[in-house]
């Protein structure tokens, strides 16, 4: 039977006939040379797995044509492979000069030579080998104590460390500068700053690598959560903000917000939203305008906002507000066209020019702070309280998220199917409410992307806003559209009690609320009445007393002085019980 | 049957390897579905050399049955930079710098993302912590800057140094 040989440390990769297994072991050891192979020095096994007798017919095993065997060599005590092994596998090329001493020279790095000296201790098995390593001019020594067992073991240890000690002397080695540019980056991505910046400062090269941008930005926004606005540099912008936060003896660091995480979008992946390249979103809690009180808020938005004499959602064409080019580099200095923004200017002038055709003199203002760029319309805007976040909501049903401070989406919330009318955050910063032409209003919580609730309306509702003094409450207002059904009211008043969901408050709520109030009123009233009651009859008194007494009037002042007065009274009562 | 498949080192020496212990490297189990599972192709693997081929496939039979990694979640991408070493690994990585750029050299070749973030991270816990001098000795990285550059320098970085 034809069957193929295979053992990879010893270069066999034969095919070769055999009658069974006895023939077989016969053939390889004769194929395998001197003196590793007799035969008690390898195994035979089935493709690696079964392992072979030592005799026996083929079919006895289940072994078919086409089998591969598998030599296994057994090294055996008497007989250790040579040390040449050892020397040639590292490339070492042994010559042996006429004075009968052995030098091996390294193959890949020529001029580098080694001697190999074994020097015996007298009256022990054990003796000392050095090796002196020659390249050029430089000579070092490497060598240990071996007895003739462990002296292959030790061997194998030493030599490539002499092998790394030629590639270090000949400038071959691997050293860290060796390492291509992107996993230097690597590197540095898990370093400190502070250590980034001493790596930096070794040698230029590592200079160019460690001060990319995306390191320092990564690290800005790891560790500082304001920007100011004219830095060019992330890294520039680390060192300020560093030393700002030290001369202000409060470090910020350490007041770590909440790292937000921004999941994969689920739906829609949209090639002209790209995901936030930051995970982290800083300042999102707790923003810094505590810090820097002092820092613009720009009255206008430009064209988010919408310009007075168009109609929300009426802008096909993105481009009139001067968006930038996508493509623009991420880079802080980029995104606010500081100084120039001139289709805004143009846009304003424009609509000044239109609107003075209607009349209206409206004044704008002078200076143009910036522009967002939203790639949808933008219909309702609505900052955080501490004005570090704005939320816009959009005409595709998105909330998007800036962060104020860099100007750039901070995150994007799928939130409805259909465009937002109204956005509004809670008091803490960490809800957002919305309200959607899809009759739906919606609780976000910010953190997590995930709405907590979300109720649905007979109708499109306009506007909804959270309690300041209360997150459990909300306002909603829908729109008054004849179809409406009778129970729709135009504002509703949601509230949570507890931990139950959200819901609006039920009718019972409401007469409740009715009686309660009804009930003040009349209390009001009456008090009012009683309280005029009282004026009225005392001032009939009066005049009863003093002008029969002093003017000697007439019937007419007497009895109609006081009916007047008691009419205007009533009058009063009944005009402030309807204003009530 | 484990399937085996050949690799040919940078020195022309075989080693053998288990299919689904080498599969880690994205690079060789894209050749294989390339060139196919046959046991007969050796598989070469030019920039790698015999002793650090050898302790990359050590490597990966230590991690065959870890759960493959997810090179595109940014969660990942955040904890890879900050996630400590594990203690095998770091015993695998005490090795002498030379090989352990080798190996990280290996690693980024082979496309071996976890190893590859090992390596680093071990390079960069050598980094952390040492003055701009100790670097350079550690790494025997060569003073390339001028004076007048190294001035500006310690300038730029004044606001890291005093504490």
């Amino acid at each position: 039977m034809r069957l193929r040989i295979k053992e990879p440390l010893l270069n066999i990769n034969t095919s070769l006939e055999a009658t069974d297994l006895t023939d077989l072991r016969s053939k390889i050891s004769a194929d395998i040379s001197g003196e590793a192979a007799s035969e008690n020095h390898f195994d035979l096994s089935l493709n690696g797995t079964d392992m072979l007798p030592l005799s026996g017919a083929f079919s006895d095993h289940g072994i078919v044509a086409g089998d591969r065997i598998r030599v296994h060599l057994v090294a055996s005590i008497s007989t250790p492979p040579p040390l040449g092994d050892i020397f040639s596998l590292l490339k070492f090329r042994l010559d042996v000069d006429t004075s009968g001493q052995k030098t091996y020279s390294y193959g890949p790095i020529p001029g580098a030579k080694m001697n190999f000296i074994k020097s015996d201790i007298p009256s022990s098995t054990i003796y000392v080998v050095n090796l002196i390593g020659t390249y050029e001019a430089t000579v070092f020594t490497e060598s240990f104590v071996a007895n003739s067992e462990d002296e292959k073991e030790k061997l194998t240890e030493i030599l490539p460390k002499v092998v790394l000690k030629f590639k270090e002397l000949s400038g071959l080695a691997k050293g860290f500068l060796a390492l291509p540019d992107e996993i230097l980056l690597d590197i540095c991505a898990r370093l400190d700053a502070k250590s980034l910046v001493r790596l930096s400062a070794t040698c230029k090269r590592l200079q160019k690598v460690g001060s990319d941008e995306s390191l320092w930005k990564r690290l800005y926004f790891k560790n500082f959560t304001t920007i100011g606005l004219d830095e060019a540099s992330w890294r520039k912008l680390y060192g300020l903000s560093y030393q700002r936060d030290k001369s202000a003896a409060r470090p910020r660091g350490t007041q770590s917000e909440p790292n937000i995480q921004v999941p994969p979008r689920p739906i829609f992946p949209d090639p002209l939203f790209p995901a936030p390249r930051f995970p982290g979103v800083p300042g999102m809690i707790g923003g810094d305008y505590d810090l820097r009180p002092g820092m613009p808020m720009p009255g206008g938005i430009g064209p988010i906002r919408g310009d007075p004499p168009f109609a929300p959602g009426a802008f096909q064409d993105p481009d009139m507000f001067g968006r930038r080019d996508p493509d623009a580099p991420d880079f802080p200095g980029n995104h606010f066209p500081r100084g120039g923004p001139r289709r805004g200017f143009f846009l304003n002038e424009m609509n000044l020019e239109l609107l003075e055709a209607y009349g209206q003199n409206y004044t704008y203002p002078e200076e143009f702070d910036g522009v967002l760029d939203s790639t949808n319309n933008t219909l309702a805007a609505s900052f955080n309280r501490r004005g570090s976040l704005l939320a816009t909501g959009c005409n595709d049903g998105r909330i998007v998220i800036w962060d104020f401070l860099t100007r750039r989406t901070a995150k994007v919330i799928l939130a409805h199917t259909s465009s937002i009318c109204s956005v509004g955050w809670n008091r803490k910063g960490n809800k957002l409410v919305t309200a959607g032409t899809d009759h739906t209003v919606a609780i976000w919580n910010v953190l997590t992307n995930e709405a907590e609730y979300s109720f649905r309306f007979p109708g499109p509702v306009q506007s909804a806003c959270f309690n300041p003094r209360n997150d459990k409450q909300l306002l909603n207002s829908s729109t008054n559209s004849d179809s409406k059904p009778p129970d729709c009211r135009n504002s509703v008043i949601m509230s949570q009690k507890k931990r139950s969901l959200l819901s609006p408050i039920s009718d019972d709520d409401f007469v409740t609320h009715r009686k309660k109030y009804t009930i003040w009123t009349k209390i009001f009233t009456f008090s009012l009445l009683f309280l005029f009651v009282v004026l009225f009859s005392s001032f009939w008194i009066i005049c009863d007393w003093r002008l029969a007494d002093s003017f000697n009037s007439s019937l007419f002042t007497r009895i109609m002085l006081p009916c007047i007065c008691f009419v205007i009274s009533l009058i009063a009562i009944i005009c402030i019980a309807m204003i009530l | 049957m484990p399937g085996l498949v050949t690799l040919v080192s940078q020195d022309n020496q075989k080693i053998e390897v288990e299919l689904n212990v080498i599969r880690q490297s994205k690079v060789i189990s894209g050749m294989l579905q390339d060139l196919g599972e046959d046991e007969d192709t050796e598989y070469p693997i030019p920039n790698v050399s015999h002793a650090i081929l050898k302790k990359i496939i050590e490597w990966c039979e230590e991690h065959k049955d870890d759960a493959p990694i997810d090179d595109e979640d940014p969660n990942y991408q955040e904890k890879k930079r900050t996630q400590e070493v594990p203690r095998w690994d770091a015993e695998f990585l005490k090795v002498d710098q030379g090989t352990l750029f080798e190996i990280i050299l290996a690693a980024n070749y082979l496309d071996i993302g976890r190893l590859l973030d090992f390596a680093c991270m071990t390079v960069a816990d050598q980094i952390r912590g040492k003055t701009p001098e100790e670097i350079r000795k550690h790494f025997n990285i060569k003073n390339d800057f001028t004076e007048e550059e190294m001035e500006q320098i310690k300038k730029e970085n004044e606001w890291c140094e005093g504490n």
